[in-house]
C-alpha cells in the first residue's frame, strides 16, 4: 500500500519529531570505538532555528532542485525514506522534522547526462531531500551547503544498470550534515564520487553503501578538504548481504590550516555475502602546521566464504620528496599544495567521462575559496 | 595455562589430550579460610583491607575507587557483561594455605594441580623468580639468590604494600586510573593477590620471572594486581599465565598490570591466556615508558568465554619504542575482543601493534585498537597491522581501529585483511593425508609464523603447541 505523497511525508515528519526527542546524536556514547569525532554542538546550535529562505545554486544546471528550482519540485508517489529512516538518528529525525515539501525533489537519470544542483537556504536549518532513481548515465549533484542544516540523498540503482554519480558539498558556516545512502540492485554497478569542502565550521558526510542483491558492487572514492578551522567528519560505511557482491571505497583526506579531517568508515560483509570483496582505504594527508588527521576503517566479516576483504589507512605529511622536487622547480608552498590537490582531484574524476569535467570544475572553483585563506 | 607449563610439559602429552581442559581438570572441593560475597560495599571494602592489614594510604584508595564504582555507569558496549551479576560473585577466597618458598610445602591439593600443569619443573629450569597465586592470594613466591643480591624485589603485591610501602606508593595506580571505566574502579577496591617487580637501574634479568593465576573455584572473583618497575637501562622479561578447572557456571577474572619503564630500559611482558571456557575475562593493561625506554606486550589469548584486553603503552619519553603483539584464539561459543594502544605523548616514538586473529566454531575475535600521536611528537612512527582469519561460515572477524593524529610531523599506517581457508589448500593437505584438524591447525600456524618468529623462542613453541592442540580438538569435532 502506498501513501498519498503529500500524507506520506506528514507522517514521517510527525515519526521524526517524535524521535527527536527521544534520540540522542549518538546511541553509544561510552564506546571506545564510537566517538564523537562530530562535534554535535554546531548542529545543536543550527537546529534552533528553521530555514529562512532559499537561494539559486551559482552557476547554469540542467535541473536545480529545491524551493528555488526552475524546474520547481515534484513530491512524488515515489516512497521517502526506504534507505534513511527518521528514527536512524537524531540527524535523520530533524532532518524529516523540519522538511518542507517544496523541499522534496525527485531525478532520474535512465542513460545520459545529469547535472543538477540543489537550491541553498539563506539562513537557519535548511532540510533538503532527494530521491535518486539511476539506471545508467552520468549525473553530477551539486549541493551548495548555505547556511547548513541537513541534506539527504536517497539513491537507488535498478538492477543491471551501470551508472555513475558524483556529488560535490562545500561546508557550511556552522553544521552541514549530508546523507548520501544507496541501494544497489542486481548485477549493477555504481560509480561514485564525493568531494566535501569545508573552511569552517563542522561538516558530516554519512556515505552509506548497501549491496543486498546478487553480483551488485560499488566503486566509491571520496576527497574531504578541510581548511582554516573547519573540521570534517566523513564516514564511507558498507553492507553486503548478497553473494558476490563488491564494495571498493576510498576516503582520501587533505587537512589544511588548523583544520580536523577524519576519514572513517565502517565494512560489514554479512553471513549471506558468500564470495563477496570488499575492500576499504581511508587516508588522510596533513599539510597544515597545526591541522589534524584521523582515521578509522572499520570492518565486520560475518562469514568464512569471503573472497576478499582488506582495509588500509594512513596518515602523513605531505610526502617530503614531492614536496621538495616542487620546491626545487620554484614553485611556492600554496602552488605545490594547489598541485597535490589537483592530483587528488585529477584521480577522483577518472572513471567519469560525461560529468568529468563540470565535476572538476566545481571543484576547483570551491577549492580555490576553501583553500585561499590557509 | 602459563608458558613455563609448555615449556617443561613434554609435547606429547599435550598432543595426547583430546582436549585441553583435561589437562585444566575439573572443579573439586577443597578448603577455603575466608570466603566473602554480598553486596559491595564500605564494610567489606574495609574488611579486605584490614585482612591484609595495609597502610592506610591503601585503605583510602580502596574507598576512592569505590565511590567512583558506585557512581560510573556499567559500560553499555561490553558484549555479554549482563551475564555477570556482581551480587552472586565471591569477591575474596582465602584458601586454606600459607604463603611459602617451597614447592614442598604447599597443601597437596595445591601441589597436585600445579604439577600437572608442569609448574614446579618450569620454575626449576627456566625461571629467575615465580609467584603463584590460587584464587585470591599468593600461595607461593620463589626468587632465586641472584635476584636478592641484586637488589631485585619479587614480592606477591601484599607482602611488597607492606615490605615497601613508599616504591610501591609511588607507582601503584599511577599507571592506570581508577577513573577509567567501571571496572577498573572495581578492581581497585577490591584488589587482591598478584606480583610486584622492581629491577634496579642496570640490571638485567637474563631467565624470565613469572607469575601464575589459578581460580579454583566456579562463581569467583579473581582481581590480582601486578606492577612491574624497571629502573633505568635494566631488562627483564615477565610471563603472565593464567589457568581454571573446567566449570558448570562462570568466574569472572578482572585483573590489572602496569608496567613503569624508566629510561632507557627493556620490558617485554608476556601473557598466554587459557582460562577455561567459563572465564569472563576483563584484564587492564598499561605501560608507561620513559626516554629511550622499550615495552613489548605480547597477548596469546586461547581460553575464556568472554575475555576484553587492550594493552596500551604510553610513550611519554623522547626516542621511547613499544611493540604489541596478540595471537586470538576465537574457537567455539566465545567472544575474544582483543587490541592494542599506543599514545604518543614524546618526539621520535615508536610502535608496532601486530594482531592476528582466528576465528573458528562460530567465535567472534575483535581486533579493536588505538593510536594516538599527540601534538609535539614530532617524529613520530606508528605501524598498525591485523590480519584475521575466519574458519568457517558462522564464525565472525571484526576490526575496529582508531588512527588520531594531531602532530603533522608523523606518519601512521594501518593494514588489515580478514582472509578464509581456502579449499584448495585444505583440499591438498588431505591429498598428502592429513586430517581436517591436523590441516587447520598447519594453516593457522602458517597465518601467525610472522608472530612467532620474532617471538622468545620458548614463547613461541609453546604457543604455536597449544594452537596446534586446539584444531586437533577442533579436527575431532568436526
Amino acid at each position: 500500500m502506498q501513501a498519498a505523497p503529500a500524507r506520506l511525508l506528514e507522517e514521517i515528519r510527525e515519526e521524526a519529531r517524535r524521535a527527536a526527542e527521544k534520540l540522542p546524536w549518538q546511541p553509544i556514547a561510552d564506546s571506545p570505538t564510537v566517538k564523537s569525532y562530530t562535534d554535535w554542538r554546531f548542529f545543536e546550535k543550527l537546529a534552533a532555528r528553521g530555514a529562512d529562505g532559499w537561494r539559486l545554486p551559482p552557476g547554469r544546471w540542467d535541473t536545480v532542485l529545491g524551493p528555488c528550482g526552475s524546474s520547481g519540485h515534484r513530491l512524488v508517489a515515489e516512497p521517502l525514506g526506504q534507505l534513511v529512516r527518521p528514527g536512524d538518528s537524531r540527524l535523520a529525525a530533524l532532518h524529516y522534522a523540519a522538511l518542507s515539501p517544496a523541499a522534496v525533489s525527485y531525478l532520474e537519470n535512465r542513460g545520459s547526462r545529469v547535472e543538477a544542483a540543489l537550491c541553498a537556504p539563506t539562513g537557519g536549518w535548511g532540510s533538503r531531500h532527494v530521491v535518486l532513481r539511476l539506471s545508467g548515465g552520468e549525473t553530477l549533484l551539486y549541493i551548495p551547503s548555505g547556511s547548513g542544516g541537513s541534506t539527504v540523498v536517497e539513491v537507488h540503482v535498478e538492477p543491471g544498470a551501470d551508472a555513475g554519480l558524483a556529488v560535490v558539498t562545500s561546508g557550511a558556516p556552522v553544521a552541514h550534515g549530508l546523507v548520501v545512502a544507496k541501494l544497489v540492485g542486481e548485477g549493477s554497478r555504481l560509480r561514485y564520487a564525493s568531494i566535501a569542502l569545508g573552511s569552517g565550521g563542522q561538516t558530516r558526510v554519512e556515505d552509506l553503501n548497501l549491496v543486498a542483491s546478487p553480483g551488485g558492487g560499488v566503486n566509491a572514492r571520496a576527497l574531504a578538504v578541510g581548511a582554516g578551522p573547519a573540521r570534517i567528519d566523513y564516514i564511507m560505511d558498507s553492507v553486503q548481504d548478497a553473494e558476490r557482491t563488491v564494495f571498493e571505497g576510498a576516503v582520501e583526506g587533505v587537512a589544511l590550516g588548523e583544520s580536523l579531517v577524519v576519514a572513517r568508515g565502517s565494512a560489514r560483509v554479512k553471513q549471506r555475502a558468500r564470495r563477496s570483496r570488499s575492500v576499504f582505504e581511508a587516508s588522510v594527508l596533513m599539510l597544515g602546521e597545526r591541522s589534524r588527521g584521523y582515521t578509522a576503517p572499520m570492518m565486520e566479516i560475518e562469514t568464512g566464504d569471503v573472497e576478499e576483504a582488506v582495509h588500509h589507512a594512513s596518515q602523513q605529511r605531505a610526502p617530503r620528496t614531492a614536496l621538495f622536487y616542487l620546491a626545487s622547480r620554484g614553485l611556492s608552498t600554496e602552488e605545490a599544495t594547489s598541485l597535490i590537490l589537483e592530483g587528488k582531484l585529477s584521480a577522483l574524476a577518472e572513471g567519469f567521462s560525461l560529468v568529468a569535467e563540470r565535476l572538476l570544475t566545481e571543484a576547483r572553483r570551491l577549492m580555490a575559496q576553501a583553500a585561499g585563506p590557509s | 595455562m602459563g608458558a613455563a607449563v609448555r615449556m617443561a610439559k613434554p609435547i606429547e602429552d599435550l598432543v595426547e589430550a583430546s582436549r585441553l581442559e583435561e589437562l585444566l581438570g575439573s572443579v573439586r572441593q577443597y578448603p577455603k579460610e575466608v570466603e566473602i560475597r554480598g553486596r559491595i560495599e564500605r564494610s567489606l571494602v574495609e574488611e579486605i583491607s584490614r585482612m591484609k592489614k595495609e597502610p592506610e594510604w591503601m585503605r583510602r584508595l580502596r574507598l576512592r575507587a569505590l565511590e567512583l564504582f558506585e557512581k560510573m555507569p556499567m559500560p553499555r558496549w561490553l558484549y555479554g557483561v549482563e551475564e555477570i551479576d556482581l551480587e552472586e560473585i565471591a569477591y575474596y577466597v582465602k584458601p586454606r594455605a600459607e604463603l611459602v618458598d617451597k614447592w614442598e610445602e604447599l597443601p597437596d591439593w595445591i601441589r597436585e594441580a600445579y604439577q600437572r600443569l608442569g609448574l614446579p619443573e618450569a620454575e626449576a629450569k627456566f625461571l629467575s623468580g615465580f609467584t603463584a597465586v590460587y584464587d585470591s592470594e599468593a600461595v607461593l613466591a620463589k626468587a632465586k639468590e641472584d635476584l636478592k643480591r641484586r637488589g631485585v624485589v619479587l614480592l606477591p603485591m601484599e607482602e611488597a604494600v607492606r615490605r615497601y610501602p613508599d616504591l610501591v606508593k609511588q607507582y601503584f595506580g599511577r599507571v592506570f586510573s581508577m577513573a577509567d571505566h567501571k571496572f577498573a574502579a572495581l578492581h581497585y577496591a577490591l584488589w587482591s593477590g598478584g606480583a610486584f617487580l622492581y629491577v634496579p637501574p642496570g640490571v638485567k634479568i637474563l631467565q624470565p620471572i613469572e607469575a601464575f593465576f589459578f581460580i579454583g573455584s566456579e562463581l569467583e572473583g579473581q582481581f590480582e594486581h601486578t606492577l612491574v618497575v624497571t629502573g633505568e637501562n635494566s631488562y627483564v622479561h615477565f610471563i603472565e599465565g593464567c589457568a581454571a578447572p573446567v566449570m558448570r557456571s562462570y568466574s569472572f577474572h578482572d585483573g590489572m598490570v602496569e608496567l613503569y619503564a624508566h629510561r632507557g630500559s627493556r620490558l617485554h611482558f608476556s601473557t598466554i591466556q587459557n582460562w577455561s571456557r567459563n572465564i569472563v575475562n576483563f584484564n587492564n593493561k598499561r605501560a608507561i615508558a620513559e626516554e629511550g625506554a622499550h615495552v613489548e606486550w605480547l597477548e596469546g589469548s586461547i581460553g575464556s568465554r568472554l575475555t576484553f584486553t587492550y594493552p596500551a603503552t604510553i610513550l611519554r619519553g623522547r626516542g621511547a619504542s613499544t611493540r604489541n603483539i596478540s595471537v586470538t584464539l576465537a574457537n567455539g561459543p566465545v567472544v575474544k575482543d582483543v587490541g592494542g594502544k599506543a599514545i604518543h605523548a614524546a618526539p621520535e616514538t615508536r610502535s608496532i601493534i601486530v594482531s592476528k586473529s582466528i576465528s573458528a566454531g562460530g567465535g567472534l575475535a575483535t581486533y579493536r585498537g588505538l593510536v594516538r600521536v599527540q601534538r609535539g611528537a614530532r617524529g613520530s612512527v606508528s605501524h598498525v597491522q591485523c590480519d584475521s582469519l575466519v574458519l568457517d561460515e558462522k564464525s565472525r572477524a571484526y576490526t575496529y581501529p582508531r588512527n588520531e593524529v594531531e602532530e603533522p610531523e608523523s606518519e601512521v599506517g594501518h593494514e588489515a585483511s580478514v582472509g578464509r581457508l581456502s579449499e584448495d589448500q585444505l583440499f591438498y593437505l588431505a591429498s598428502r593425508g592429513l586430517r581436517e584438524g591436523e590441516a587447520k591447525a598447519l594453516i593457522v600456524l602458517g597465518f601467525i609464523q610472522e608472530v612467532l618468529r620474532d617471538l622468545p623462542l620458548e614463547v613461541a613453541s609453546v604457543l604455536a603447541k597449544v594452537v596446534e592442540l586446539e584444531f586437533s580438538e577442533l579436527g575431532g569435532v568436526g
